[in-house]
């Protein structure tokens, strides 16, 4: 049986029979692929800590018939902080169903490996902002599958935006001039510091993007248009953003409690 | 798979024996086809034994109504029992934990079964756990102390930090079973996520 190895993210897993796992890994060198971890929920078992959630690790791999199969791994980070904090781990799964979505099986693609890598090393750092880092990912991805959303012109028209009244449209992918954002049915509308916002998301480096202080106005702009994009671009809702948005939600309900 | 072509030679009963073993977890074509041979091989008592204890449990068997344990009376045995200290909660996900904790002869508290736990990436929230069971339960009753003894796996700590972050304002001790190496493991192959825990919760001696 072939063996080769691979540096392996963990995106998702399922339970098989009573002891083994089948888990989806992102790996920088084959890309996206599913194998079998066998006797990996046993308490004693050398592949249960590597086989958990947004797990990095080094690992061989024997090429099975139907699925690979894990022989042997090396934890490079299992990230604890991110599994000690339920907003953290709440967006790191996200992060990992989001990459499970938007790419396809078995297509190398290390730039976006590296992305998910370096995206949970700065959500371990993100304790105060963690949005900042889950929609610098959500952009930075979409621009790698070519789906970056048009930010520096009217994407209707071409027209240069005016500091006020613009809009974004998920299905048209990009931002609205105030001449066209009622267009498209979908428009959200979007404060200039919004865009400014959504620039500094996609492109600034890790400090710069971990001391960023967007206000409330704009995060929240931000938070809906990527909500919708996203999932205008997997074609459907993803089941953690669901939880993170109740998350959400009980955080603005506990925030405004102790305002009041 | 159902495997229509293999049925197609069997006589319909056997078919449908078979098309029913295939839906039990883990069980393929092949295993159906092996347990079906085997109840058509043994005494009819002993087949009719295993259809009366299949239709026994779909009858007799529900929700203890204080803990969401199984059982075939409004309480079961551990909640109607006078002895058990009734200031200590144990919240567990699955029955069968329930039943790994008894196995210790450690605990004497009560329980709390969820029936399942928190798992974003499968749509599982807390609205479908028995959550607001829990709740209820804590605010009648004299617990001071709740256990959380969820799998030391990424739901199993989801659902202990939201139930944490639920039950703490409560002003009740919230508490969470250590997690670390397991007994015969290996340090070596100890993942960060474990060893920082046994470190975290090491204790003197």
């Amino acid at each position: 049986m072939p063996v080769y190895n691979a540096d392996a993210i963990v995106l998702h897993r399922i339970l098989l029979g009573e002891t083994d796992k089948i888990v989806t890994l992102l790996t920088r060198e084959k890309g996206k692929l599913n194998a079998v971890a066998k006797g990996a929920r046993r308490a004693g078992s050398r592949l249960s800590g590597a086989t958990e959630l947004f797990t990095h690790s080094q690992m061989q791999l024997a090429v099975g018939k139907s699925l690979d199969i894990i022989s042997q791994c090396q934890v490079a980070s299992s990230f604890p902080t991110l599994r000690g904090d339920l907003e953290l781990l709440a967006r790191a799964t996200y992060l990992c169903e989001l990459t499970d979505r938007m790419i396809e099986e078995r297509e190398p693609n290390p730039e976006v490996f590296d992305l998910l890598l370096s995206a949970l090393y700065l959500l371990q750092r993100a304790q105060e902002r963690p949005d900042l880092i889950v929609h610098a990912y959500e952009l930075r991805l979409l621009a790698e599958r070519g789906y970056m959303p048009q930010l520096e012109a009217c994407v209707r028209c071409g027209g240069a935006l005016q500091r006020r009244q613009s809009a974004f449209s998920p299905s048209l992918g990009g931002v609205l001039c105030s001449g066209c954002r009622f267009s498209a049915q979908d428009a959200i509308a979007l404060h200039a510091e919004t865009i400014t916002f959504l620039h500094a998301l996609a492109s600034a480096d890790p400090e710069t993007l971990l001391a960023l202080a967007p206000s409330p106005a704009a995060a929240a702009e931000t938070a809906r248009c990527l909500r919708w994009y996203v999932r205008y671009r997997a074609d459907r809702d993803l089941k953690s953003a669901e939880f993170l948005d109740s998350l959400r939600v009980q955080a603005s309900r506990q925030h405004n409690v102790s305002r009041g | 798979m159902s495997g229509i072509p293999t049925m197609l030679h069997y006589a319909k009963p056997l078919a449908r024996l078979v098309a029913e073993l295939e839906k039990l977890p883990g069980i393929g074509p092949k295993s159906a086809q092996r347990m079906a041979f085997y109840l058509l091989r043994i005494p009819r008592e002993e087949a009719m034994q295993l259809a009366h204890a299949i239709a026994e449990v779909k009858e007799k068997i529900g929700f203890c109504r204080e803990c969401f344990n199984f059982t075939d009376q409004e309480l079961c045995d551990i909640c109607r029992d006078t002895r058990r200290d009734r200031s200590l909660l144990c919240v567990v996900s699955e029955p069968r934990d329930l039943m790994a904790m008894e196995r210790t002869n450690e605990f004497r508290g009560v329980y709390h079964v969820l029936q399942g736990v928190i798992s974003p990436q499968d749509g599982i929230g807390p609205d479908v756990l028995r959550i607001r069971e829990l709740q209820a339960r804590l605010y009648e009753n004299e617990i001071q102390e709740v256990i959380l003894a969820t799998n030391p796996t990424i739901e199993g700590d989801a659902t202990a930090f939201y139930l944490a972050r639920l039950l703490k304002p409560l002003g009740l001790k919230v508490t969470r079973i250590a997690h670390g190496l397991p007994a015969g493991g290996d340090l070596d192959y100890a993942d960060q996520a474990t060893l920082v825990s046994a470190l975290q919760w090491r204790r003197e001696m």
